[in-house]
C-alpha cells in the first residue's frame, strides 16, 4: 500500500512527525524510496517530504566552506557555476550520478542518507572532508563524513534525524583532484569502483594524497598517504598498496571479489594518472 | 549461492559439536533469531527477524537435521517463509569438525535459495548480510563453547569501529580476531567454487 | 541518424520506397498517442495476483482469510476455483496445453501465480495479494538443462500437446521425460564425413535467457456482456487469443471480441497466452468485469528469450569447403512450454548456418525446467543457434588459415542452391550482405594493432531465418466515397511501422497520398483473422493480402469508370487524380466515380483478399522438407572494436548491419529496425543476461537488469539496406525485424577473438568474462 505522504512546513514540525512515528520515513527526492515501495518491500508508515521547509534547496558560500542544502538536487551540484569552480571534484562525482532524470529529482541529503556502499558522491566527499549536518527533536548535531558510514546500507543516522546540510570545506591546498567511476556492464549504470583522489600541499611543502574508494567495500572507505619527497612511481605504488588494503568488495551479477578488485585498481592507477597529468611535476 | 568458510574454535570437538546442537545457545548465536525450539531430535522450529536498507523481514523457519556424526559432521535443511514479503528461504548446512592443534576446526558450507521478493534484493545485501551473521556466529558460538557459564555479550557489530575511519582500515577478519579467540581463515579458491557453481546452474 | 521525411506536396503516387514519416509519429514524441491500457473500459474490478514463492512445490493450502478482511476485497480465486469452473481446458498454450492461469496444485516457478485477489481498486488488490498466505510441499526442482536431462524429477507428470497441432499427437501422455520435444536433422553422413575431413572444430555455447523489456508494461481487462466476453489486452496476437480464448471458455469465436491498440514494443513477449486466459476466466467464470496491469518486476518473469546450450562440431576438406556440421541443440523453455517445441524445429533446423553443408546432423530439444516460461523473442530462437554456427565457423576459418570473411563467402548458399534442410534457395543474398558490411567497416584495410591497452580487432557473421510458415492473413479495404481508406487488418503496430507501411502499400496501389490511408486498430469484431504480428512476417503476408486487396479495389474502380466513361476497363487507368481513360483523356476523380455510382455522399466500397502460405512439413526421421518455409531472411553484421585488456571491457567502434528486404517498401523504417535490432543484439553480446540463483530470477529489476545506454552505443553504426526482390512479395518485400539482431552477438565475438586470440562461448562477453579469459591465457 502506499504510505501517505506528509508535507510539514517546517524543521520542527518535520522533527517532531518522525519522532511520533517510528516507521515514519523521510522523503527527499525519492528516487531510491520509490522503487523500494513499487516492489513492495519497503516498510514504512509514512512519508514525510521535507521539501516545503524554506531554506533547505539553498548553497551558500561561506569564507572557507560551501553549505549545501539537503535538498539541493544532484543536477544543480553537477552544473552550479559555484560549485564547479571551487568544489570542482564534487561536482565531477555528482555529475556522475545515474542519468539526467535520477540527477534532477534526487537530493544531495536523500544521496549521502540512503547510505548505499556505490554512491559516487560520497567517495568524493570523504576526500573533501565534508560535514554532515543532521537535525531532530533532540537538537542538530555535526558528523564528520568520515564516521557517518558506518556499515553495509548503514549510516550514522538515528531514526528521526534529517539532514539539513552537508558543509564541504574548500581548499586552496588543492593540487589536483580527480574522480573515476568504472562500471562493469552498461557504461550508464551504477560504479562497480570508484576513486576519488586529491593532492593537498600544505604550508612547509608536506604532500597528503587523500584517496577514497567507492562500492570496493560495504561502505566507501578513505585513506591519506603522505606523499611529501616522494617520486610519483614512489607515491604510486605507496597509494596503491594501501588502496589494495581498503578493498573488500562485495560479489554481485555486477561482477565477483576478484573482479571488482582487480577493477579498483584500474581505478585507483587512473585516478592517479589523472592528478600526475593535472598536477606540474616536481 | 553458495557459502563457505572456515574457523577455528579453541575447544574441543565433541564440546563444540554439542553445543552447537543447542537451542538455548544456538538461539544466541543466530543474529536476529527470536525463537527457537527443539521439536524432537533432529526437528527445530523457530523466528528470525531483521533489517536491511528498509526492508524488515520476519521470517518462521523449520530446521531438520538431516545426517550427524558425532563429532565431526552435522548437515542440515532450514526452511523458512515471511509471508508478509512473500519470500521462502532454504539452506542447506553441512558443518565439518575437525581437531587441530590450535583447537576445532570447524568448516561450512552453505547453499542459500532466497526466493520471492526478497530474492530479487540482491546478492550483495544477501552475501553481506550472511558475513555479519557468520561473524556474530562464530563469536557467540566461540564464547559459548569457552565459557562455561554463557551469557553473551553485545554483538561484534556494536563493538566494531567504523570502518570509513580515516587512515584506518579495519577489515572484518581483523576485528574478529581482536574481538574474540577466534582464528579465522578464509578458505582460498572460494572464487572458484563460485564460478563453478554457476557454470553448473546455468 | 537522419531519414528523410515525405513531404505530402511531392506526391506522384509512387508510395513504395519513399521513407514516409511514422505513422502517430507526433502524438507518440508528444506523449498524447493512446496505447491499450488507456482505452476507455467499463469500471473494472483490479487483480492483484500473489505469486509462488518457491520453484516447485503442491500447494497444501491457500489462507486467503486475511486478504478477504480488507475493505474493498470481493473475492480471491485460485486455480482450484477455475479447475472447477473450466475443468482441464483451463490449461491454455499454443503448442501444449500445459500452462494454468494460475496454478493448479502445484507451482513450477519463482513468481507463478497461485491466487489472485479482486479488489475495488489497484493498490487493495495488490496489498490483499501480500495477505494470502500459501503453505507448500515443496517438490525438487528441476534447475537447469542438465538437470532436466538426468530425469530424476520431471516439471510436469505428462505431456499435454495442444490439440492446435497434428503433429505433436503422439506426444500425448507421454511421462517420465522434461524433454517435450525434439527434432532431428539428418542429411548425408556426417559422422563419416567429420572423420575424415581436414580439418575439424567443436566448441560448447551457451545463450543466457534474456528479458524482452518492452518499455510498455503488460495489461489486460475483460468483461461480458449480454452474451459475449470483451477483451482489451496487450497482445500482438489478438486472432490467436480469440481462438484460445473460446477454446477454454467453449464460446463460439463470435462470442469473444479481443481488442488492442498499438503497443509501446513488444519484441515478441505480448504473444499468445498472456495476461487473456486469467482476465478472461475471471470475467466470464465470475460474471465481473476485471482488469490487470502488470508490474515490471511481474513482467519480468511472465516471458523470457529461451536459455540456450548448444553442442557442435564443423569440418572442412583441404580445399576449405565444409563437409560436415552437427549440433546438438537444447532450449531451456522454462516451467511451461509456451512456443518453444515449434522454436526448437524451426530454429533449430537452421543450427548449422547457411552453408552449403552435404552431410549434417542436427538434434535440436526443448526442455522444461522450473524456471519462468521462456516464449518468443525477437529472432524466435535463431540467435542462440547462430551464435553456435557463426562462432564454429570463425575458428575453421583460422584452422585453416582463411580469412573468415572469404571462407564464408565460398560456402554461403547462394540462389538456387539446397540447403541443409532440403529447400531450395531463393532470394536471400547472404553473399551481398556480407560483402556490404565488410565493405563498410574497411575489412580489407589493414588494422592498425596498436600496442598498449586496447587491444582492436575485426569480426563478421551472418544469420538465417525461415519465415513462419504456414500462416495466414487477410485484409479488408474500406475506399470511401471522399477517396480516403480504410484498411482493416489484425497487424498489430508495435513500433515496427507497420501502419505506416501497409498504408503505403495501398496508397501506392491506388494511387492516394500519406494522409488518405487509415489503418484500424485490431479488434477481433471488425479486422479479419492474421495468424500473428512476429517472425518477422507481417511486411510479406499481411502486406501481400493487403496489396491484393488493394489490386481488387482498384480494378473495381476501373470497371465501374469503364462503365460510367463507356470506354473498355484496358483504356482506363488510376492516375493521382482519378481514373483516366487514355482514349478520351477523361478523367474522373474517385470522389466522383463513388458518388455517382451510389448516388449518396459517404459510401463505401469494399474490397477484401486473403493470403496463406503453405509448407510440406519436414519427415520426421531427416528433417528434410523441399519446402520447409515460404522464405528466408539473410542478413550479416561486421565489427571493429577495441579491447580493454585491464578491465575487459569492449568499446565497438563500428557496427555495420545489413539485412536482404526483397524490397524497402519503407527506407527509413528498414533502417530503423536494423539499427534497433543491432542495438538489442549488441546488449545481447556485452551484458543483457537473466541470472537465476536456484530458481529465482535475481536480476528481474531495472536496477540490476542491463540494457545499453546511450552511452553504450558504438561509435558508428551502419545500417545497410540489400534488395533481392523476392518474387512472390510485395512489390519483392519480405519482412525485417529479426534480421538485425540475429548475427550481432558472433559479430562482436568473433572481433574480440581476432583482438585477443581467445574465443569465448559464453554469452554475454561481460568485462569480467573477458578478462578472466585474459587471464586464464597468460597462465
Ligand atoms: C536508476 C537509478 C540509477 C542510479 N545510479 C546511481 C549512480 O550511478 N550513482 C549514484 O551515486 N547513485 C545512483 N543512484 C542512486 C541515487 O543517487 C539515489 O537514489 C538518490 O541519491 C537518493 O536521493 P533522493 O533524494 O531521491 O532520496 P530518497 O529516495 O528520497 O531517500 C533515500 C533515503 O534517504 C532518506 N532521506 C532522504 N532525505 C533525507 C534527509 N534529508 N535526511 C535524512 N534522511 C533522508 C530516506 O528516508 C531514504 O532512506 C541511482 C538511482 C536510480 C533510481
Amino acid at each position: 500500500m502506499n504510505p501517505p505522504i506528509l508535507r510539514p512546513e517546517s524543521l520542527a514540525d518535520a522533527c517532531t512527525m518522525l519522532s511520533l512515528d517510528e516507521d515514519a520515513l523521510i522523503y527527499g527526492g525519492g528516487t531510491a524510496l520509490q522503487i523500494l515501495r513499487k516492489q513492495g518491500i519497503l516498510s514504512a508508515s509514512s512519508f514525510v517530504d521535507i521539501s516545503q521547509i524554506p531554506g533547505l534547496n539553498e548553497v551558500h558560500q561561506t569564507e572557507n566552506e560551501i553549505l549545501v542544502g539537503s535538498m539541493v538536487s544532484i543536477r544543480r551540484m553537477e552544473t552550479d557555476p559555484l560549485v564547479r569552480r571551487y568544489l570542482s571534484l564534487a561536482s565531477a562525482a555528482y555529475a556522475k550520478v545515474a542519468n539526467p532524470r535520477v540527477r534532477n529529482t534526487a537530493t544531495v541529503g536523500g544521496n549521502i542518507a540512503h547510505g548505499d556502499y556505490r554512491l559516487d558522491p560520497p567517495v568524493a566527499l570523504l576526500v573533501l572532508g565534508a560535514t554532515i549536518e543532521a537535525t531532530s527533536a533532540e537538537g542538530s548535531r555535526r558528523i564528520p563524513i568520515e564516521e557517518f558510514f558506518v556499515d553495509f546500507q548503514l549510516t550514522a543516522l538515528d531514526h528521526g534525524e534529517i539532514v539539513t546540510s552537508i558543509k564541504i570545506p574548500v581548499s586552496s591546498d588543492i593540487v589536483a583532484s580527480t574522480y573515476v567511476k568504472l562500471s562493469s556492464l552498461s557504461a550508464n549504470d551504477w560504479p562497480s569502483a570508484s576513486a576519488a583522489a586529491a593532492v593537498f600541499r600544505r604550508p612547509g611543502e608536506t604532500r597528503i594524497l587523500r584517496l577514497a574508494l567507492g562500492a570496493l567495500a560495504p561502505t566507501p572507505v578513505v585513506t591519506s598517504v603522505d606523499i611529501t619527497g616522494l617520486r610519483k612511481d614512489q607515491a604510486a605504488e605507496a597509494v596503491l598498496e594501501r588502496a589494495i588494503l581498503m578493498m573488500d568488495p562485495l560479489p554481485d551479477v555486477r561482477g565477483g571479489i576478484e573482479y571488482k578488485r582487480n577493477l579498483g585498481r584500474v581505478a585507483v592507477e587512473d585516478a592517479l594518472r589523472n592528478l600526475w597529468r593535472d598536477q606540474p611535476s616536481d | 549461492m553458495l557459502i563457505s568458510s572456515n574457523f577455528i574454535i579453541d575447544a574441543q570437538p565433541s564440546h563444540v559439536f554439542d553445543t552447537l546442537l543447542d537451542p538455548k545457545v544456538l538461539i544466541k548465536c543466530i543474529q536476529g533469531c527470536q525463537e527457537l525450539e527443539r521439536l524432537d531430535e533432529t526437528h527445530y522450529r523457530g523466528r528470525i527477524t531483521n533489517e536491511v536498507a528498509h526492508v524488515k523481514f520476519n521470517a518462521r523457519f523449520v530446521a531438520e537435521i538431516t545426517e550427524l556424526k558425532h563429532p565431526s559432521y552435522i548437515q542440515a535443511v532450514l526452511n523458512g517463509e515471511d509471508r508478509h514479503l512473500g519470500s521462502s528461504i532454504k539452506v542447506t548446512i553441512a558443518l565439518t569438525l575437525e581437531q587441530t592443534e590450535a583447537g576445532t576446526a570447524v568448516g561450512y558450507q552453505m547453499e542459500i535459495a532466497l526466493w520471492g521478493k526478497l530474492g530479487r534484493l540482491g546478492e550483495s545485501i544477501v552475501r553481506r548480510r550472511s558475513l555479519e551473521f557468520e561473524r556474530d556466529f562464530i563469536a557467540e558460538l566461540s564464547r559459548a563453547c569457552i565459557q562455561p557459564e554463557y551469557t553473551p555479550g553485545p554483538t561484534l557489530a556494536q563493538q566494531e569501529v567504523p570502518a570509513a575511519k580515516t587512515g584506518q582500515i579495519l577489515a572484518p577478519q581483523a576485528a574478529l580476531q581482536s574481538s574474540a579467540s577466534v582464528v579465522m581463515s578464509r578458505r582460498r579458491g572460494w572464487f572458484a567454487r563460485l564460478v563453478a557453481f554457476f557454470r553448473r546452474s546455468r | 541518424m537522419t531519414s528523410e521525411v515525405f513531404s505530402g506536396e511531392s506526391y506522384d503516387g509512387n508510395a513504395v520506397g519513399q521513407s514516409w514519416r511514422r505513422a502517430n509519429s507526433e502524438s507518440k514524441v508528444l506523449g498524447t498517442f493512446r496505447y491499450t491500457a488507456d482505452l476507455p473500459v467499463p469500471k473494472c474490478l483490479y487483480l492483484g495476483v500473489h505469486r509462488a514463492s518457491q520453484p516447485h512445490a503442491s500447494i497444501v493450502n491457500i489462507d486467503a482469510e486475511g486478504a478477504m478482511a480488507i475493505p474493498g476485497v470481493v473475492k480471491v480465486i485460485t486455480g482450484a476455483d477455475l479447475y472447477d469452473a473450466l475443468g482441464e481446458k483451463m490449461l491454455t498454450g499454443p503448442a501444449f496445453s500445459d500452462q494454468p492461469p494460475i496454478a493448479w496444485q502445484r507451482v513450477r516457478y519463482v513468481g507463478e501465480p497461485v491466487a489472485v485477489v479482486l479488489a475495488t481498486d489497484l493498490a487493495t488488490a495488490r496489498a490483499a495479494a501480500d495477505e494470502i498466505y500459501v503453505e507448500y510441499q515443496d517438490m525438487a526442482p528441476v534447475l537447469d538443462i542438465d538437470a532436466a536431462l538426468e530425469g530424476h524429477d520431471y516439471v510436469h507428470d505428462e505431456l499435454r500437446p495442444s490439440v492446435v497441432f497434428q503433429d505433436l499427437r503422439q506426444l500425448m501422455g507421454k511421462r517420465n521425460t522434461n524433454i517435450n520435444y525434439e527434432y532431428n536433422l539428418n542429411r548425408g553422413d556426417s559422422e563419416h564425413a567429420h572423420k575424415t575431413a581436414a580439418t575439424t572444430v567443436n566448441g560448447e555455447f551457451w545463450t543466457p535467457p534474456t528479458s524482452h523489456v518492452a518499455i510498455e508494461l503488460f495489461s489486460a481487462s475483460a468483461w461480458t456482456e449480454e452474451t459475449h466476453l470483451e477483451l482489451v489486452s496487450t497482445t500482438q496476437t489478438p486472432s490467436y487469443v480469440r481462438q484460445a480464448i473460446a477454446t477454454m471458455l467453449n464460446l463460439r469465436l463470435n462470442q469473444v471480441r479481443v481488442r488492442t491498440l498499438g503497443l509501446g514494443g513488444s519484441f515478441g513477449s505480448k504473444m499468445y497466452d498472456r495476461l487473456e486466459p486469467l482476465v478472461a476466466a475471471i470475467a466470464w467464470t465470475q460474471k465481473l468485469p476485471v482488469r490487470l496491469e502488470l508490474t515490471r518486476e511481474e513482467t519480468f518473469v511472465l516471458t523470457t528469450r529461451h536459455g540456450v546450450a548448444v553442442s557442435s562440431r564443423m569440418s572442412a576438406d583441404s580445399d576449405g569447403n565444409i563437409v560436415a556440421a552437427t549440433a546438438d541443440v537444447r532450449y531451456d523453455t522454462g516451467a511451461y512450454a509456451d512456443i518453444g517445441p515449434r522454436i526448437a524445429a524451426k530454429s533449430g533446423m537452421v543450427a548449422c548456418g547457411p552453408y552449403r553443408i552435404e552431410n549434417a546432423k542436427i538434434r535440436s530439444r526443448c526442455i522444461y525446467t522450473n524456471k519462468p516460461s521462456a516464449g518468443p523473442f525477437r529472432g524466435f530462437g535463431v540467435p542462440q543457434v547462430t551464435w553456435s554456427h557463426e562462432s564454429l565457423i570463425d575458428d575453421l576459418a583460422r584452422e585453416l588459415g582463411e580469412d573468415p570473411a572469404g571462407f564464408r563467402k565460398r560456402n554461403l548458399l547462394r540462389e538456387g542452391d539446397v540447403a541443409p534442410i532440403g529447400t531450395v534457395m531463393h532470394s536471400a543474398d547472404f553473399i551481398g550482405c556480407l560483402d556490404a558490411v565488410t565493405e563498410a567497416i574497411g575489412w580489407n584495410e589493414p588494422l592498425e594493432r596498436r600496442e598498449g591497452d586496447w587491444k582492436w580487432g575485426r569480426g563478421v557473421a551472418v544469420g538465417i531465418k525461415a519465415v513462419l510458415t504456414p500462416t495466414v492473413s487477410n485484409a479488408v479495404l474500406q475506399l470511401n466515397q471522399d477517396a480516403s481508406a480504410t484498411l482493416l487488418i489484425s497487424t498489430v503496430e508495435m513500433g515496427q511501422g507497420s501502419d505506416t507501411i501497409m498504408a503505403q502499400i495501398v496508397a501506392d496501389v491506388l494511387n492516394l497520398g500519406p494522409e488518405r490511408v487509415r489503418v484500424v486498430n485490431p479488434d477481433t469484431d471488425v479486422t479479419p483473422y492474421d495468424t500473428i504480428t512476429a517472425g518477422s512476417r507481417s511486411t510479406y503476408h499481411t502486406g501481400n493480402a493487403v496489396k491484393m486487396a488493394a489490386e481488387t479495389m482498384r480494378d473495381k474502380l476501373i470497371e465501374i469508370a469503364a462503365k460510367q466513361m463507356g470506354v473498355s476497363p484496358s483504356d482506363c487507368k488510376l492516375t493521382a487524380g482519378g481514373v483516366l481513360s487514355s482514349s478520351s483523356q477523361r478523367l474522373i476523380s474517385l470522389e466522383d466515380l463513388i458518388m455517382s455510382e451510389f448516388g449518396a455522399a459517404g459510401t463505401t466500397m469494399t474490397a477484401e483478399a486473403n493470403f496463406t502460405t503453405e509448407w510440406i512439413p519436414y519427415d520426421k526421421e531427416t528433417g528434410q522438407s523441399t519446402k520447409i518455409t515460404e522464405h528466408w531472411f539473410a542478413g550479416a553484421a561486421a565489427a571493429e572494436l577495441a579491447v580493454d585488456a585491464r578491465t575487459g571491457r569492449i568499446r565497438i567502434r563500428h557496427l555495420a548491419v545489413a539485412g536482404d528486404v526483397g524490397r524497402a517498401i519503407n527506407p527509413a523504417l528498414v533502417k530503423q529496425q536494423l539499427i534497433g535490432g543491432a542495438i538489442m543484439g549488441m546488449g545481447h553480446a556485452l551484458f543483457d543476461e537473466i541470472v537465476f540463483d536456484n530458481g529465482q530470477m535475481v536480476n528481474g529489476t531495472l536496477l540490476d537488469y542491463q540494457l545499453p545506454s546511450i552511452k553504450d552505443m558504438p561509435e558508428k553504426l551502419t545500417p545497410i539496406i540489400v534488395e533481392n526482390p523476392h518474387r512472390t512479395g510485395p512489390f519483392g518485400a519480405k519482412g525485417v525485424g529479426e534480421t538485425g539482431l540475429i548475427p550481432i552477438a558472433p559479430a562482436i565475438a568473433n572481433a574480440v577473438r581476432d583482438a585477443i586470440g581467445i574465443r569465448i562461448t559464453t554469452l554475454p562477453l561481460t568485462p569480467e568474462r573477458v578478462l578472466t579469459a585474459l587471464a586464464n591465457q597468460g597462465k
